[in-house]
């Protein structure tokens, strides 16, 4: 049979109908052949013959409970395992997590039996996704041998490998694909030596005063560690910055909210900021408090803007539990979005802002807050955390910046005695410095001083601001109406502003990715964080803070690591400043989160040095990237690419397209020590475990006694090995991505792996050893078997839940951020844009349209009228949930949806078919239309996750066997090839990224137009 | 013919956020086949832009006090309790317990005894809420049973337990009528209470 015919047939057969009980049946009947067979063919067919019986309870005979938490999206949601006979039969949710429950202890430190609910019966709740995480780790469809390609990459065809045969090949190079030779991880690993001149795209980029080894950094870092929803990222940092000495250690956040986080970083920033200013590169160094969420039951009066609570933001479950719970107490919710959401539907109002509006509405409300001086005047004056009505909080609006260079005036500046390079605030009659016992702080100052070169204006930061927004560009006529950003009358902006500032109600504003997610995010997302900081709700009941954070843990140190030095492919947190006068790419001082979008294109181009290996973990960027089209031009160029490696539980897109896979484990088979998110206000450190805890295999290897985790999909033969070597030849099946690396990095003879790898004279050998070790840390202190304490019982260390409030103040947060809230970005003043001299950076949010990655305004788009919008559904999570029956059964498909008046304009009705077309892709994707009155007109949003043509939508072949499929998988469309590649790199020829925030570094993923064609 | 003790569904309206929980824990607990559902949710939207809605409803089977599954099944009859206090003596396909079967309980749910269904469907059409559902593999029907294994060990219907916006509860219906003041038994767009007597009570919107 052909490849197609096989496709073809086993179309027929799918699996989908299939119990899980059923297949783990199956999985076992098979894994006992599967030595005779070689590569397991899982093709199961549909095998539900007799009726279903329910799951025993909760302490039936057999039946126990292990409690960990979740991964099927970042919510991290606490999770308790129901097993029996060493499966997994159901997921709830565990009940002493507080994303989970609400519950009160008898104590500050939860223990296991102190509590006000009865564990053996009360569960707490879990999320449709987070319940068929069971199918994650059942799915028939995961990767269980170590493969290698043995066709062109993304052809589907594989062989398998054993561990140690793949690890040494991944390790040595050589022509490993007849294709010529290609540089091992071994070669690569040079930590003394700079890269070679001809690796380098263009030396004159460099900064004159620095060595090329200083500036671009040894060859090591031509690995780039490329990953998605990493989870073990201290442990991979480890691998890659401190061991292998790869400053290339890159994640997914500007693809998700990259943005959000440097405007709260640059508002909410860590006290030990640099007024000297000595170094360029300060404002990447702002690393303050990146999220801030309301405390939502203590509101009266909520703006959520760009978030969706009900279906995804984090935890879903407990912004759900407590919105529905404020909103039946009377709490008002307002939605900005330009889709109905299904808190809109909930709420009391409905803003439909126009795309791309969030900047101007956020200007908007700033405008109307200080022109009705509705602004909490005491809170602003508060110039020192003495002076804080909010427990602590205090901000710079009294600090006084000079008009000529835009910094602020020091004491140092003003010749006041025994100066420290400390701001000053006028007192009404003089300079004294902001941290002094200030009596009365002028909030609105604006007077003149003589620095030495005639007199100069100088002005109180409000002062500065209240001139900003009074700027004529600025009115509410600009704002609104078809020719505004908004979209919006100005009558329905001061609506929104005359709501946030009701007399006596508690009241915050909201947002997340809508407002990030833009080539405007920076100011958006800065504007709405400056209305919550002139309503002075900072760590207030029904206002915003960082939560309650988690208690004290750390990462085991490396023994004898390497520093990591040089330039990020990314470029990120760098300003340019080589001899030859523009880079060839932009380059992003303040996107302290990264900017992933760039990478597989600056990949492509070689810039600003040329990668010789590449290893993904947990991603899928071919799937995720906005203008993903990018990721197949890189993956698929050899010379761009010489290796990739994957580490990867499932088939995804872009593992489909590498020259090795090696199986991971999956969420529910390894250790994590995390926290939780701002939403939740009391203290939390969760602990994932494997759930089924008879797989965790006692060991000797190289004589030294450890732990490994033995998949119900692998097979351990022994339990005592000689070398690593005789380990990995001994393990068949997915291996936990700690195992698999510290074995490759103990064969590479790295530091912080193997014997003594952990400074405190610990081995470094395996998870185990990685994670009891970090378990001995702080405040868990005993690893993963504790004695005396429950942390692993109820799967971390949380705080009584109903510590919300000061005890002493209830009109406080108990966990306060108690630092400065920063209206005046002074490190941005007079810094502009390499690429274009008239684009300053932003010391305050401004209204700004779509641009190019240079600051030009993009506005050719007019014929393409629509703005494609996406929004995640409840059931789905990135790219990682499709794979899963019960979500897919839950809607196989999704759709365009457009308001009626578009529709009947366009003689569409539901069902119908259209194809988008935008100025990427011109040739366009054929979708089918959801007609509604849900959505703004002029708006098309297609919901996200659906559209896969991998993961188990299609077979791959090892050794000529085919893994089986299911077409449902790939249930639904895919539009992300519609996106805009930035016209700046698109025009000039450049490997182009999608258009992105040139500040925050966040891809755009909102502000997308698309033409509507019939047919 | 209530019973004294007859256990039923609480739904709040208001509450539900529509995120499908109790569907995925109604099928992870009982095991169902794929495309058969005993709990699932509806999604209502209404009202033209700028002012729409959007309205949810979970339903299930909802252990009527005149069930029509029941009274439509030539292989059960209310009227015969049989001689025996346990189990189904009379071989009823459908069980109302404390009814025509189980007489030792008297909860009045009602579930299909899968050993005497022979998956005629005529409790499928007869059913107003669509709660029975036929099953192409087993040729049986089958539906909500209240997880009657849970509540008879003193635990909440998975569906229940698993409720994100606390929306949903089960309980004794006397309990519930004096825990929640107000609700109804019929909201729009379901059929008239008259016809089954359901044992939902809504918190209408």
């Amino acid at each position: 049979m052909t490849k197609e015919e096989i496709i073809e047939e086993e179309d027929e057969e799918s699996s989908f109908t299939m119990s899980r009980r059923t297949f783990i049946k199956l999985a076992g009947a098979a894994g006992a052949g599967a030595a005779a067979f070689g590569y397991l063919k899982f093709s199961p067919k549909k095998l539900m013959t007799a009726g279903a019986e329910p799951d025993p309870n909760e302490g039936d005979a057999g039946v126990s409970m292990v409690r960990s938490f979740c991964l099927m999206c970042h919510s991290d949601c606490g999770i308790q395992a129901k097993i029996k006979d060493g499966v997994i039969l159901k997921l709830d949710g565990n009940p002493y997590h507080p994303a989970n429950m609400d519950y009160t202890s008898d104590n500050d430190l939860v223990a296991e039996d102190e509590v006000d609910f009865d564990p053996t019966t009360d569960v707490g709740t879990l999320c449709p996704k987070g319940q068929a995480g069971i199918m994650t780790m059942y799915d028939p469809y995961r990767v269980r041998y170590p493969l290698k390609r043995t066709g062109p990459r993304g052809s589907g065809m594989w062989e398998k490998m054993s561990w140690k045969d793949a690890l040494d090949e991944i390790k040595d190079g050589g022509d490993l694909f007849g294709e010529g030779s290609v540089a091992g991880l071994s070669a690569i690993r040079d930590v003394t030596n700079p890269i070679d001149p001809g690796d380098i795209y263009d030396d004159g980029e460099r900064d004159p005063a620095k060595t090329s080894l200083e500036y671009w950094g040894p060859k090591s870092n031509q690995l780039l560690v490329f990953y998605g929803r990493n989870m073990q990222s201290d442990f991979t940092t480890r691998f890659t910055k401190k061991a292998f000495g790869s400053k290339n250690h890159h994640g997914h956040t500007s693809i998700c909210e990259a943005t959000q986080k440097v405007a709260h970083e640059h508002t909410f920033r860590n006290s030990d900021y640099d007024y000297s200013r000595s170094g360029l590169d300060q404002g990447f160094k702002i690393k303050g408090k990146d999220h801030f969420k309301p405390d939502i039951k203590g509101c009266d009066n909520l703006v959520v803007a760009g978030a969706a609570y009900l279906e995804a933001n984090f935890p879903m479950q407990a912004l759900a539990r407590y919105s529905m719970e404020a909103i039946e107490n009377g709490t008002e919710v307002w939605s900005v979005n330009p889709r109905f959401t299904k808190l809109a539907g909930k709420g009391s109002n409905w803003i439909p802002v126009k795309v791309g509006g969030d900047s101007a509405l956020g200007i908007g409300l700033l405008k109307y807050i200080i022109e009705n001086t509705q602004y909490d005047d005491a809170f602003l004056r508060a110039c020192n955390s003495t002076l804080s009505p909010n427990g602590g909080a205090w901000t710079d609006a009294c600090f006084v910046v000079r008009e000529d260079t835009g910094k602020y005036v020091l004491d140092t500046d003003v010749g006041l005695p025994t100066p420290t390079d400390t701001p000053v605030v006028w007192n009404g009659s003089a300079f004294e410095r902001h941290s002094d016992s200030v009596s009365a702080p002028t909030l609105d100052y604006t007077g003149l001083y003589d620095f030495g070169g005639g007199n100069v204006n100088v002005n109180s930061v409000f002062n500065l601001l209240k001139t900003h927004v009074s700027d004529a560009n600025y009115t509410f006529a600009y704002l609104n109406g078809q020719a505004g950003l908004t979209g919006l009358t100005g009558k329905t902006i001061q609506k929104v502003g005359e709501f946030l500032t009701e007399t006596g109600k508690r009241t915050a504003i909201d947002y997340y990715k809508g407002p990030s997610q833009q080539t405007s995010g920076y100011s958006a997302c800065r504007a709405y964080t400056l209305v919550n900081v002139l309503l002075g709700n900072i760590d207030k009941k029904g206002g915003m803070n960082a939560g309650g954070g988690h208690y004290s843990y750390s990462a085991p140190a490396v023994n004898g690591g390497v520093s990591e030095s040089g330039m990020y492919i990314d470029r990120h947190g760098k300003h340019y400043n080589g001899v030859t006068p523009t880079p060839a790419r932009q380059w992003f001082p303040y996107a302290s989160h990264g900017v992933c979008q760039d990478i597989w294109p600056s990949v492509k181009m070689g810039y600003p040095y040329k990668v010789k290996a590449v290893i993904q973990y947990y991603q899928d960027y071919m799937y995720t990237y906005p203008y993903n089209q990018i990721v197949r031009d890189t993956m698929t160029d050899l010379s761009a690419t010489p290796l990739i490696v994957s580490i990867d539980a499932f088939m995804g897109e872009s593992s489909a397209m590498g020259d090795y896979i090696l199986p991971d484990t999956c969420y529910l088979e390894r250790w994590t020590i995390y926290h939780s998110h701002p939403t939740v206000k009391t203290v939390v450190t969760a602990i994932r475990q494997p759930v089924l805890q008879d797989k965790i295999t006692n060991v000797t290897i190289a004589g030294h006694s450890t732990k490994v985790y033995v998949s119900p999909l692998s097979t351990l033969t022994g339990t005592s090995f000689t070398t690593v070597d005789d380990f990995l030849d001994a393990f068949e099946g997915p291996m936990l991505l700690e195992d698999m690396l510290s074995a490759l990095a103990i064969k590479m003879g790295m530091p912080g792996f193997g014997d003594d790898g952990i400074t405190s004279g610990k081995n470094m050998y395996t998870a185990w050893d990685y994670y009891d070790e970090f378990a001995k840390s702080g405040d868990l202190g005993e690893g993963l078997v504790p004695s005396t304490m429950d942390y692993m019982t109820i799967a971390g260390q949380f705080e009584n839940p109903a510590n919300v409030y000061d005890a002493g103040d209830p009109t406080l947060l108990n966990h306060r951020y108690e630092g400065v809230c920063t209206l005046y970005v002074e490190q941005m003043a007079g810094d502009v844009n390499i690429l274009n001299g008239s684009d300053t950076y932003p010391s305050f949010p401004r209204v700004e349209g779509l641009k190019d990655i240079a600051g030009n305004d993009l506005t050719d788009e007019d014929e393409y009228e629509f703005a494609l919008i996406s929004h995640k559904a409840v059931q789905h999570t990135q790219s990682r949930t499709a794979q899963n029956p019960w979500l897919m059964m839950l809607q196989p498909e999704n759709w365009a949806e457009i308001n009626t008046e578009d529709a009947d304009e366009l003689g569409v009705t539901t069902g119908d078919w259209v194809r988008l077309v935008s100025p990427t892709n011109t040739e366009g994707v054929r979708i089918k239309v959801k007609v509604s009155e849900h959505i703004r007109p002029k708006t098309i949003d297609v919901p996200w996750g659906f559209g896969h043509w991998e993961f188990g939508s299609k077979p791959y072949f090892v050794d000529g066997t085919s893994s089986g499929s299911d077409k449902r998988v790939g249930g639904g469309f895919y539009v992300n090839s519609l996106m805009r590649a930035d016209p700046f790199y698109y025009d000039n020829s450049k490997p182009a990224a999608s258009t992105s925030d040139r500040i925050g570094g966040s891809a755009n993923q909102y502000v997308n137009f698309v033409k509507v064609l019939r047919g | 013919m209530a019973l004294a003790n007859q256990r039923g569904f609480y739904y709040d309206m208001n509450r539900c956020i529509g995120c499908h929980s109790c569907t995925i824990a109604c099928k992870a607990e009982n095991n169902t086949d794929l495309d058969l559902n005993y709990r699932w949710v509806m999604e209502v939207e209404g009202g033209t832009y700028p002012d729409p809605t959007r309205h949810f409803f979970s339903t299930a089977c909802h252990h009527c006090d005149e069930p029509a599954c029941l009274k439509a099944c030539p292989f059960a009859t209310m009227d015969d309790p049989g001689a025996s206090t346990t189990g189904n003596p009379n071989e009823n396909a459908i069980v109302k317990r404390g009814i025509n079967g189980d007489m030792d309980m008297d909860d009045g749910i009602v579930y299909i005894d899968e050993e005497f269904c022979t998956g005629c469907k005529r409790c499928v059409w007869a059913c107003p809420y669509g709660a029975p559902q036929f099953n192409e593999s087993t040729k049986k029907v089958e539906k909500c049973h209240l997880c009657k294994h849970r509540v008879d060990a003193g635990l909440k219907p998975a569906c229940v337990n698993t409720c994100v916006g606390k929306a949903l509860d089960s309980d004794t219906i006397s309990d519930i009528e004096s825990n929640h003041s107000g609700t109804v038994k019929e909201v729009t767009g379901l059929p008239s209470e008259n016809l089954t007597s359901p044992n939902v009570r809504i918190t209408d919107i």
